[in-house]
């Protein structure tokens, strides 16, 4: 057991790696059309739609307000339908998803609802359409905030996927609970912190540099 | 490029591309020059326009023509309705009652999609800049270019003939945060040009701009105007940028037009109190210690304070000189001054009479209502200095 530690690091690290990444992806490929759909239906916005911005609301309220432990059982059914089975990684990673996705949407919105309504202004002033005030104006001009908030959703979603570990997922949370709270290595525990806080730390750092890399205001 | 009316042909109401109308003339190929007046004259035609706000009345009964190569001036306190007006002329705003109309087209009825093609030809210029802080200023001058459909490599040339004319060509790829007040205004005057407008569209353009900048820019917006003969439409609620640069003005009070008229007419002879508050700032105030002790009525030892103003070729004539010869007064000059408006001389004058008595006076006051354009008397204060 302790002989091969540095290889059960591994695979908890790439387990870690690959959820957060993949439902990542998927949170920010979802999250920010409705982050944008929220901002544009609200009221003032480019497509005022209030009851379409009511509705989504709601629903990204519920599941924000759900905690993600209970999320992840109550989703079994529809994981067990999407990934075919409902216990390790990759099932881990539609709950993940699922439970980033309006977080992200949130934060994006935040970001969305902040750019100077006078740019709108000024490419509706050219002709553009709404397409056109999207790409060229909302997500440019919000793309610090929206990679700034990126960044927070992945850090969250690391600690996140911990608790996956109860649906055996694996994972460097998982690793933590089972070999260091379940069976008292303090050892491999202090080893998942000092790993988990390194892997924060550096998609902080990665995160903030991108986000200034784009921020010209 | 294209021809001014290509976009718009008001008798199919359809857009045609490509057609040059009989005032546009080809020059080194691509270029087309706009020549400034085709039949049938006004760009702009607001015909009774209102708008409400909820309980306010933002506009009332607004009508107004804009005729081509021509710079008005709507001027008017905060609140007045200035920004409302000129957003019912690219159809930001919709007006509750009256039509706008673009080159003989009602815009008012027009869907969404068609208010697009007809704002891509109408450029517009803000206070605040609105420069997009993502794009540089290449970026910037570029997008309605990029709106249009315009390929991007004839899009390139155009740019840098824009940056040329204002002046920038050395900021191209520089983003808008590191460029002055003065100079993110150009870019914004570059991009508003960028699709070549029949209209322009300035809502307090140099507001935010010190006086030095601000004189630049309407040079520059003057320039444009005489080179290109574009139609200019610009708000203010400075008299002096109306003095400056336009050739008409509309003010505007309380969502109603009070005054209109050429620049140098208004200057001269404003009609409406407000128009005389606005220009009164403008011309010359009295010292404070002479303005606190006016009085109405002749006491002995009291002086007579005239404010005088000569307009047009009256302001050639030395018409102090001969009430000194004809009367035999001696008048106190306390203020004077020479303005032009549009080539038309404005000259000014605060003077005073030493004691003169009550008959001198009125023999005064007759002598020079006759020989200047507007008189006021003051009021009479105690022996100057
Ligand atoms: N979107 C709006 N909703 C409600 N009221 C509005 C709106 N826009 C303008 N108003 C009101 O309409 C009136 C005219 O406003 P407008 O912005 O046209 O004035 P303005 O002449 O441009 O003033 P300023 O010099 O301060 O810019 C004001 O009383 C203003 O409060
Ligand atoms: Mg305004």
């Amino acid at each position: 057991m302790y002989s091969n530690w540095p290889d059960l690091f591994a695979r908890a690290l790439l387990e870690t790696l690959e959820m957060t990444a993949a439902a990542g992806a998927i949170a920010f490929v979802a999250g920010l059309p409705l982050g944008l759909i929220l901002v544009a239906t609200a009221p003032g916005g480019i497509r005022e739609l209030r009851w379409l911005n009511r509705i989504l609301g709601a629903i990204v309220n519920a599941f924000r307000a759900v905690p993600f432990i209970v999320l992840l059982v109550a989703l079994i059914p529809l994981t067990r339908l999407i990934a075919g089975t409902s216990i390790g990684t990759e099932a881990a990673i539609v709950p993940l998803a699922i439970g980033a996705t309006p977080y992200y949407a949130r934060i994006a919105e935040v970001s969305l609802r902040d750019v100077d309504y006078g740019l709108i202004e000024a490419v509706k002033s050219m002709g553009g359409s709404r397409w056109t005030i999207v790409r060229e104006v909302l997500v440019p001009e919000a793309l610090p905030g929206l990679l700034a908030g990126f960044t927070v959703t992945i850090v969250t979603m690391i600690g996140a996927s911990a608790m996956a570990g109860a649906i055996g997922a694996g994972g460097l949370g998982d690793l933590a609970i089972r070999y260091g709270y379940q069976r008292f290595n303090t050892g491999i525990m202090v080893g998942v912190v000092i790993v988990l806080i390194a892997l924060v730390s550096i998609v902080q750092f990665g995160g903030d540099r991108l986000a200034r890399r784009f921020d010209h205001r | 490029m294209s021809c001014c009316m290509d976009w718009w042909d008001p008798e199919t109401a359809a857009f045609a591309e490509n057609i040059p109308c009989s005032d546009c003339v080809r020059v080194e190929g691509d270029f087309v020059l706009r020549r400034p007046s085709i039949p049938g004259g006004a760009v702009v035609r607001v015909g009774n326009v209102s708008k409400s706000f909820g309980r306010v009345t933002a506009l009332k009964d607004v009508t107004f023509e804009v005729q081509r190569g021509e710079i008005l001036g709507i001027i008017g306190r905060s609140g007045a309705g200035k920004s409302t007006l000129i957003r019912c002329l690219n159809g930001l705003e919709k007006p509750g009652r009256g039509r706008v109309e673009i080159l003989g087209q009602d815009i008012v009825p027009l869907p969404e999609r068609r208010l697009q093609l007809v704002r891509q030809r109408i450029g517009m210029i803000f206070q605040h800049f609105n420069l997009l802080s993502a794009k540089t200023v290449a970026e910037n001058v570029a997008l309605p270019l990029k709106i249009a459909g315009v390929p991007w490599r004839e899009r390139d040339f155009r740019v840098q003939d824009l940056l040329a004319l204002v002046g920038l060509s050395d900021k191209a790829s520089v983003y808008p945060s590191k460029l002055s007040g003065g100079q993110k205004q150009r870019v914004g005057i570059a991009r508003a040009l960028a699709a070549e407008p029949a209209l322009l569209l300035c809502d307090e353009a140099t507001s935010a701009l010190d006086p030095e900048t601000t004189s630049s820019i309407l040079a520059l917006l003057r320039d444009i105007n005489r080179r290109l003969g574009l139609t200019i439409v610009l708000i203010t609620h400075e008299m002096n940028v109306v003095r400056t640069v336009a050739d008409r003005v509309i003010v505007l009070d309380q969502g109603r037009i009070v005054e209109e008229g050429d620049v140098w007419r208004v200057f001269t002879a404003p009609e409406a109190d407000l128009t005389q508050r606005l220009i009164g700032g403008q011309t010359n105030e009295l010292p404070s210690a002479i303005r606190s002790g006016l009085r109405n009525e002749w006491r002995r030892g009291t002086d007579l304070v005239l404010r005088l103003q000569l307009s047009g070729s009256a302001a050639e004539n030395p018409v102090l000189a001969q009430l000194t010869r004809d009367l035999e007064v001696l008048p106190v000059v306390l203020d004077a001054s020479v303005q032009r408006v549009q080539d038309h001389a404005l000259a000014s004058f605060t003077v005073a009479f030493r004691d003169p008595g009550e008959p001198l006076a009125r023999r005064i006051g007759e002598y020079l209502a006759s020989r200047v354009s507007r008189l006021e008397v003051l009021g009479y204060v105690q022996q100057l200095a």
